[in-house]
């Protein structure tokens, strides 16, 4: 008789947690508290692994002082622009503040001042505060979650989930160090292995949309995909977002301000009108567009005031001193002027899920980035961080806190699944295929033809119907080779599984693009610049259905909703 | 092609494989046979120097070499 055993390594647990990072081991720690078993599953190694730790830094909290009410409806009214779940909204800023005790209690070190009282800075819109949070905050939740018995497997790549009928029953994989696949059972199931990324920021670049393109070809749902699209304004020279508000300071090659001919209300985050002034400068021939560092109160060469030592976060403080003395080093000389370029920051995290972080499949829990946008508490957005800067660590903490509990307790009354031998097999084939063959389509090169579509503002920002047809057919001749993809290695396969992920996500953000036909929150439509309430208060959904990617509308009950139109 | 030259000192180095565990692209690596960390894969690093920063020695070093391959926005 044909056995699992003979496919892989057979890996049993009660909860399966796919990704360590933030999300995943706040989870894992929650769930631990129901004894049941807890296994956490990385590509990379749990602790230093996923986004969280790589700057650390800013995190967004209503304090118990703060109302909640003016909150959600200027977050509703400007950022989330209708398209929120407004009750898992609120729910978020009530949570907030019991999520930083949480993390102290569990010792990771926050802002804080010489007598330890907590540090947070009023938002100048004076309806919510920020604190910070140190860059290893990952080490003292890792010892936590293994004092309380959670296992830990690093180096292993999960590619696609396991299903029972409709149930999500665990998951399969490979470990990129030994080539060795693993063959996960579990009852109950959390994707926390981040949002899409598209490789094309430095400090988030393991984001590739891994999970959600599991979740989807298992038959998840995702909401909200059109709205990944957060551009920012980058300096080139180190190759790093600029701080906040720099957007007011540039100015292209003949000395003119962009910000005086194109933006004509402020926004809770960079504007989206800037981003496209620079593209409009440059494409007729005034660029290329330069910043004047002395407005922006931040020298390179020196750490950023607001983590200048006096909060008491040394991790940050070492990680913004390095990057100044590789300034020194190795950046150009001062100058009153430096170049900034419109870049892609993406992010995209439509997995949707409901208020305990449950997606649309039976033993699916999704938590973190990889559903910021598919919970729909922040509307029409691209996220993390949202348009809120801050919010991306706090709605991972938000979301751990409630997935985790959640998909514990139902892996405590869940029966053991059985898992599919055929099924199995096809996906084990399916992996290391890349392996077999030694030409074809690399995978570095795949990645940059999908970065030449998602990271273009003609494409990803100025929307048109023609433009969008126009990226979503660039897409398919990537999709077109998928079959050619090789490796020679564990971390060339992998590469070539963020591929395919990496297409997938940016096919539901262009289909999704198109079908919204009106302008709402970062989604712009040249072809339709106005919002459009009368037919446009809806989510669009998108799932799988028999090989092909269907998309659909749901109503946002806004009869059921506080803050109406 | 890579952005940047890393440079391990062996002389220096503890082989306490902090570096391997610390980078979340996958350029290092541990070579069994010569019993020590190589920069395997320097053309994913993005410079985040997590690596320099962990090494308890600090027998690492990261020379950005360049601009990393991104398609321009517009």
């Amino acid at each position: 008789m044909l056995e699992i055993d003979d496919l892989g390594e057979v890996v049993s647990t009660d909860l399966l947690i796919i990704g360590g990072g933030l999300a995943g081991l706040v989870a894992a720690i929650e769930a631990k508290e129901y004894h049941v078993d807890v296994l956490l599953v990385d590509k990379q190694t749990i602790g230093w692994s996923g986004k969280a730790p790589k700057v650390g830094g800013g995190l967004w909290v209503m304090l118990p002082e703060d109302d909640v009410d003016r909150f959600a409806e200027y977050h509703v009214k400007n950022i989330g622009c209708y398209l929120n779940d407004q009750e898992l909204l609120y729910s978020y800023a009530r949570e907030s503040f019991g999520a930083i005790e949480k993390l102290m209690k569990w010792g990771v070190k926050l802002a804080k001042d010489e007598e330890g009282k907590l540090q947070t800075v009023r938002h100048p819109a004076g309806l919510w505060s920020g604190t910070g949070i140190d860059r290893d905050m990952l080490f003292p939740l890792r010892t936590r979650g293994r004092e309380m018995g959670a296992k830990i497997l690093n180096k292993v790549q999960v590619v696609e989930l396991l299903k029972q009928g409709d149930r999500v029953v665990g998951a399969v994989g490979f470990n990129t160090i030994d080539g060795r696949f693993y063959i996960f059972k579990a009852k109950a199931t959390i994707l926390a292995n981040g949002g899409c990324n598209y490789r094309v920021k430095r400090m988030w670049a393991t984001g590739c949309g891994d999970g959600i393109a599991a979740a989807y070809r298992a038959g998840a749902e995702m909401r909200n995909a059109e709205f990944g699209n957060f551009f920012d304004v980058d300096r080139k020279d180190i190759d790093f977002p600029t701080p906040s508000g720099a957007y007011n300071f540039l100015f292209n090659a003949s000395g003119e301000s962009l910000c005086e001919r194109y933006v004509r209300k402020q926004e809770s985050d960079t504007p989206i009108s800037i981003i496209l002034g620079m593209e409009q400068e440059v494409v007729e021939g005034r660029g290329p567009i330069y910043m004047d560092p002395s407005k922006t109160q931040w020298d390179p060469t020196k750490p950023p005031p607001f983590f200048a030592g006096r909060w008491g976060m040394p991790k940050v403080l070492d990680f913004w001193r390095l990057q100044a003395s590789k300034q020194l080093k190795y950046g150009p000389s001062p100058s009153p002027r430096v170049e900034v370029t419109a870049a892609l920051n993406a992010e995209l995290s439509p997995l949707k899920v409901d208020h305990e972080m449950k997606t649309s499949l039976s033993g699916l829990w999704a938590i973190g980035d990889i559903c910021y946008q598919g919970s729909a508490w922040a509307g029409a957005v691209p996220a993390p961080p949202g348009r809120l800067r801050g919010s991306g660590v706090m709605n991972t903490l938000f979301t751990s806190l409630r997935g985790g509990p959640s998909a514990a307790r139902f892996a405590a009354g869940a029966a053991w699944p059985k898992i599919d031998y055929a099924d199995t097999q096809h996906f084990k084939n399916e992996i290391f295929a890349p392996l077999q063959r030694n030409k074809g389509l690399s995978p570095d090169d795949a990645i940059y033809s999908i970065q030449d579509v998602v990271c273009k503002v003609k494409y990803n920002l100025r929307r048109s119907k023609d433009r969008l047809e126009e990226a979503i057919s660039k897409i398919e001749e990537v999709q077109q080779r998928l079959l050619e993809l090789y490796a020679k290695d564990g971390h060339g396969l992998g590469k070539c599984h963020e591929v395919k992920s990496m297409a997938l996500c940016a096919e539901m953000t262009f289909r999704a693009a198109l079908m919204r036909t009106e302008s709402r929150g970062t989604h712009f439509r040249e072809d339709y610049p106005e919002r459009d309430d009368g037919n446009w208060l809806k989510w669009i959904i998108i799932k799988q259905k028999a090989g092909e990617m269907t998309l659909s509308t749901e109503p946002v009950p806004m009869e059921r909703y506080r803050i109406k139109v | 092609m890579s952005c940047v030259t890393i440079e391990i000192d062996n002389d220096r180095c503890t082989r306490c494989k902090t570096c391997v565990d610390a980078c979340f692209v996958d350029v290092f690596r541990w070579d069994d046979k010569e019993e020590k960390p190589v920069a395997a894969y320097p053309e994913d690093c993005v410079w985040c120097y997590a690596c320099e920063m962990a090494c308890p020695v600090k027998c690492i070093e990261v020379h950005p070499a360049g601009p990393r391959r991104i398609p321009a926005p517009y």
